[in-house]
């Protein structure tokens, strides 16, 4: 189209347009949410459905208006470019997180000291699923491999401190590093037959997988103890309790230190231990994209083809993504059932696999800044608007359709590291 | 077989369903040669170099590697179905069962044989000294500990690696390009960064698929240039599937001629474009462009 | 015993009759371009709505003979359920055509989470139902026990075996068919001898959903009840029957529901209906290790 065309808009097209939309939405919304099914009878709801239809044909008359202005074709165009928005930084370049991260971390001191228990809560929270989102970074957003069942591996985590602690007597600190490992074995497992195969399998099959888990903790009632789910013992510290009284005759941790009782050291100390975990593995994360194995995965996703012409086992590659990525999720468990205090299936359905994709894809696939930001918002947000509960799922889903059509790779750039160039070296 | 011959193939054959691709391809490449393999569209190259690389799994014949000391058979990399015998033998039926786990085409390139593709593979949306990097992951510290920690051991083996890297960027001539993504750049720096991203997992023999294809005349010389510093310096072994006659014929030591799937004829440059049945195998290509 | 087990078989292959339709949808998108749609179980899912919703608006204008019920409703279904077939496609998937290989998966789990949200938001998360249609059945002794085979199985029966027919005359012999097969093969190549794929890609899409109608409706009647839930299992099992049959055969999809619904079906009848659903997960990834190709799929040979 030329640029005198584009001066001109043309109303009448985007009338037809938005006529066109009003009709398919008409189909499309008239039946269902128009007519709500009550028993064997219905009732009638007209006037939600024109309410519907009346948006989206303004809404789709606006985007074909805009859509002829001149800004319109220029994002129009970038879409059909497909332009990738990788860039590679300078050699020197210093990134701002040097001072935000500083800043960050004096913030998470101070907080405790001036936040009740439900902001604290609020923040454990927001900090697990930071820890999900990182895990399922790597998974997605380095390695490529879509993972829908992640939240198996959660409920691993999880079950295995409440399930460790019935059976086996175990306690928070011996099941941290038991979760993360049985989790990455469950991972291997699973991984390791389906990474051979197309890649596209492996989302299927973890879908199944996850429904599985589930579908087992609900069922074996004299094992997991079905819908109605486990306890899960507080944590202590050097077999200190938080406790106002310790069980057993012992000293709870606030007589032990002589100091006043409060009722959320509990939480502080899940906090506290969690705050440190996060940054560890924050750190971790930042490395690995840094070191061989994390140029493995990038390369992987890229072009398997090319990266077994160099010598590298794709099914290991992966798996080591997909394994490290069960460990952390197998980590977040443990803590989410601390937390909680009581594990049950319900916590670990499909859903809770999406919200953690939702994060990955809005926090932007193999940014790590973005995943904590976008966690945070995907969790505290629902705190917020408790009102709008009940359109959560719908946001998401919004948003994972938009974030796809709009920018792939998430909100933030992805940005290379540069190297500076070495002349007249011998091999 | 002699230790002077660096790869050999004997009777080859390859189907795909119903259809025979190659039905009886041997041939023998010398160390430090230029091997060229030419043909008519469709004759099997791109399939022998698939079954030399292991991305097919050859139905029948042999392929065997000699390099490093020790002779490496390809078809065993990639993994073989069971046979009777190996419920036999527990060691020969771990041994098949190792390689129908962790076998596969990254063996044969740890063998020493690297390749490059017709249409140009690279990581396009990484940079250039990444590509690179990629490909030394064999040779680079894989210690995940030591990478978290940045220990002085894995600096120094990432160092070096580097060195590496901006060595053959340097050979190529695309240091200049160093920081930008490998999909920023010309067809020709492609496939040139291809060649060098092949080199940089430190092969014995390199496979180029139609190097020249794209590129105009005076690349094509340059590329030709590079090549020979490639077997003359590097001390490497090369092989090529070309389609330009006049490069094929300047640089090649040995030729070999594939149609359906059949070697028709193999010898010297000079042999070769005076063959009545290679000739005739390039059916309205005249002799003019054999030349 | 032998009654159970017989029992058994024939609600297996009713199940399995539908399951292949629903997989028809997941085959033919894969087939096309590549892609498991992962929406595809929530568009059987408001199928279902729309069916029941149609069932009570006829009894509401006072039509009760079954044919008239039965045609108005599939009329009603397979046409709305095209529609959101068309419109899926058209909003969450043809802007991603380019796009990176993971984008596409993603919407589709957005969109698989709007429907069902949608869904519950509209018409409530209660399970809703359809009164019985087809009163009767037939039943035969069988040794100690009996048989029943209900009129509605018969009828589910016959009718995916109508919609399976006419649905491979039209991929056999019709142009549609020709350019579905064209554009499966070769895209590009498609495109270049003047077939719209854009538009072949949006009749595939219909097609998947007009299968998943027929299923639906034809669920709803055998089970009576349904949520907004419904989609999700419903799908993967769809799913397991396409990848079992070898994913993007026509033939391979209805074989492999039949299989799995068969295989289902008994397993949840003579061991443990708990883990029925587990069951046929573990199939599913059992198939993918060792025959990925599936049952009459074949085997995929990478391009270098």
């Amino acid at each position: 189209m030329s640029a005198a065309n584009n001066s001109a808009i043309d109303i009448k097209r985007s009338l037809i347009d938005a006529i066109l939309a009003g009709l398919i939405s008409l189909i499309v919304f008239g039946p269902i949410v128009g007519v709500v099914l009550d028993g064997y009878s219905f009732n009638l709801q007209p006037t939600r459905v024109a309410w519907l239809v009346a948006g989206v044909m303004a809404g789709r008359f606006l985007l074909s208006l805009f859509l002829q202005t001149e800004k319109g074709l220029s994002i129009l165009q970038g879409f059909e470019g497909g332009g990738s928005g990788v860039h590679v930084l300078a050699p020197d370049y210093k990134s701002r997180l040097r001072w935000i991260i500083p800043m960050l971390i004096v913030i998470a001191i101070v907080f405790p000291f001036f936040a009740n228990k439900y902001l604290l809560t609020v923040v454990i929270l927001g900090l697990i699923y930071v820890l999900l989102g990182l895990g399922l970074n790597i998974v997605v957003g380095l390695a490529g491999l879509l993972d829908l069942g992640y939240v198996a591996f959660y409920a691993i985590g999880a079950y295995g401190l409440a399930l460790g602690y019935q059976y086996l007597g175990l306690g928070f600190w011996t099941v941290l590093p038991l979760a993360a490992i049985a989790a990455a074995m469950a991972g291997c497992i699973l991984g390791f037959p389906v990474l051979r195969m197309h890649g596209d399998y492996l989302a299927i099959v973890t879908l199944g997988f996850g429904e599985i888990i589930r579908l087992v903790l609900n069922n074996w009632l004299s094992f997991t103890g079905g819908p109605n789910g486990m306890p899960v013992p507080s944590p202590t510290f050097m077999g200190l309790e938080f406790g106002r009284r310790a069980k057993d005759g012992g000293v709870p941790f606030h007589e032990f230190f002589g100091i006043e009782y409060n009722p959320n050291l509990k939480f502080l100390f899940i906090y506290i231990v969690l705050f440190i975990v996060v940054m560890a593995v924050l750190y971790i994360k930042h490395r690995l994209t840094r070191m061989p194995v994390g140029r493995a995965w990038e390369a992987l996703r890229e072009d398997e083809i090319a990266c077994r012409s160099m010598g590298l086992n794709h099914v290991l590659v992966k798996l080591s993504a997909f394994t490290l990525g069960a460990s952390t999720a197998g980590l977040a468990g443990v803590f989410f059932a601390s937390y909680q205090g009581f594990v049950n299936p319900s916590s670990f359905t499909f859903f809770e696999s999406a919200l953690i994709l939702a994060i990955v894809v809005l926090g932007g696939m193999g940014s790590t800044v973005g995943v904590v930001i976008a966690a945070f918002v995907l969790t505290v947000a629902p705190e917020l608007l408790r009102s709008f509960s009940e359109y959560r799922v719908l946001l998401f889903g919004v948003l994972m359709v938009l974030m796809m059509i709009w920018r792939p790779r998430g909100l933030i750039r992805i940005s290379r590291t540069g190297v500076t160039p070495r002349k007249g070296v011998a091999p | 077989m002699s230790d002077d011959v660096i790869l050999s193939v004997d009777n080859l054959m390859m189907q795909f369903g119903g259809i025979k691709a190659l039905s009886d391809v041997s041939l023998k490449v010398k160390r430090n040669a230029i091997f060229a393999l030419i043909g008519p569209n469709g004759a099997g190259k791109t399939t022998v170099f698939n079954c030399l690389t292991g991305f097919y799994k050859a139905s029948g014949g042999k392929i065997e590697l000699n390099m490093r000391g020790s002779r490496t058979n390809v078809i065993q990399l990639l993994g073989e179905r069971f046979q009777v015998a190996d419920f036999f033998s527990p060691k020969r039926f771990a041994n098949r069962l190792f390689y129908k786990m962790f076998g596969g085409t990254h063996l044969v390139n740890r063998a020493g044989l690297a390749r490059t593709f017709q249409n140009i593979r690279l990581f396009k949306e990484m940079s250039v000294v990444e590509n690179l990097l990629v490909a030394q992951h064999m040779w680079v510290n894989r210690n995940l500990l030591s990478g978290v920690l940045n220990t002085k051991a894995y600096r120094k083996a990432e160092s070096d690696a580097l060195d590496h890297a901006f060595y053959w960027l340097e050979v190529v001539d695309l240091v200049d390009c160093a920081n930008r993504l490998a999909g920023e750049l010309s067809y020709g720096q492609q496939r040139r960064l291809e060649i060098a991203r092949a080199m940089c997992t430190r092969p014995q023999i390199i496979c180029l698929d139609e190097p020249a294809a794209g590129l105009n005349p005076q690349e094509t010389e340059a590329l030709s240039k590079m090549i020979r510093v490639l077997r003359d310096e590097h001390d490497l072994t090369v092989v090529l599937i070309e389609h330009d006659m006049g490069m094929v014929m300047s640089i090649s030591d040995h030729i070999v001629v594939l149609d359906h799937g059949n070697v028709i004829a193999e010898g010297a440059p000079q042999d070769i474009r005076h063959n009545p049945t290679v000739i005739a195998a390039y059916l309205g290509a005249d002799e003019e462009e054999l030349v | 015993m032998d009654g159970i087990f017989l029992q058994q078989l024939i609600n297996g292959l009713t199940l399995g009759s539908v399951y292949g339709l629903i997989a028809i949808g997941y085959t033919m998108v894969y087939g096309i371009i590549g892609m498991i749609n992962f929406a595809h179980g929530e568009v059987y899912m408001i199928s279902a709505y729309l069916a029941a919703i149609s069932l009570a608006l006829l009894a509401y204008f006072g039509i009760e003979s079954f044919p008239l019920l039965m045609l108005g409703t599939l009329i009603f279904t397979v046409v709305v359920t095209g529609v959101y077939g068309w419109t899926i496609e058209r909003i969450a998937y043809k802007p991603l055509r380019n796009s990176t290989r993971l984008a596409p998966l993603i919407s589709a789990i957005g969109i698989s989470l709007i429907l069902q949200n949608y869904a519950q938001i509209s018409q409530g998360a209660r399970q809703q139902g359809v009164p019985t249609l087809l009163e009767g059945a037939w039943r035969l002794e069988v040794g100690s026990g009996f048989v029943q085979l209900t009129y509605t199985k018969i009828f589910i029966l016959v009718a995916a075996f109508v919609g399976m027919a006419l649905l491979t005359y039209i991929i056999k012999f019709t142009k549609l068919g020709r350019m579905c097969r064209a554009t499966q093969q070769d895209r590009k190549m498609a495109s270049i001898l003047g077939i719209n794929t854009d538009r072949v890609i949006s009749y595939v899409f219909i097609i998947g959903a007009v299968m998943a109608a027929l299923a639906g409706v034809l669920i709803t009647m055998n089970y009576g009840t349904f949520d907004f839930y419904a989609g999700f299992i419903i799908g993967i099992k769809a799913f397991t029957a396409a990848v079992l049959g070898g994913i993007g055969s026509l033939p391979g999809a209805m074989l492999g529901g039949i299989i799995l619904g068969i295989s289902e079906s008994l397993f949840s009848g003579l061991i443990n209906s708990d883990y029925k659903d587990v069951f046929s997960f573990s199939l599913l990834v059992m198939i993918l290790i060792f025959r990925p190709q599936g049952l009459l799929g074949r085997p995929l040979v990478a391009k270098v």
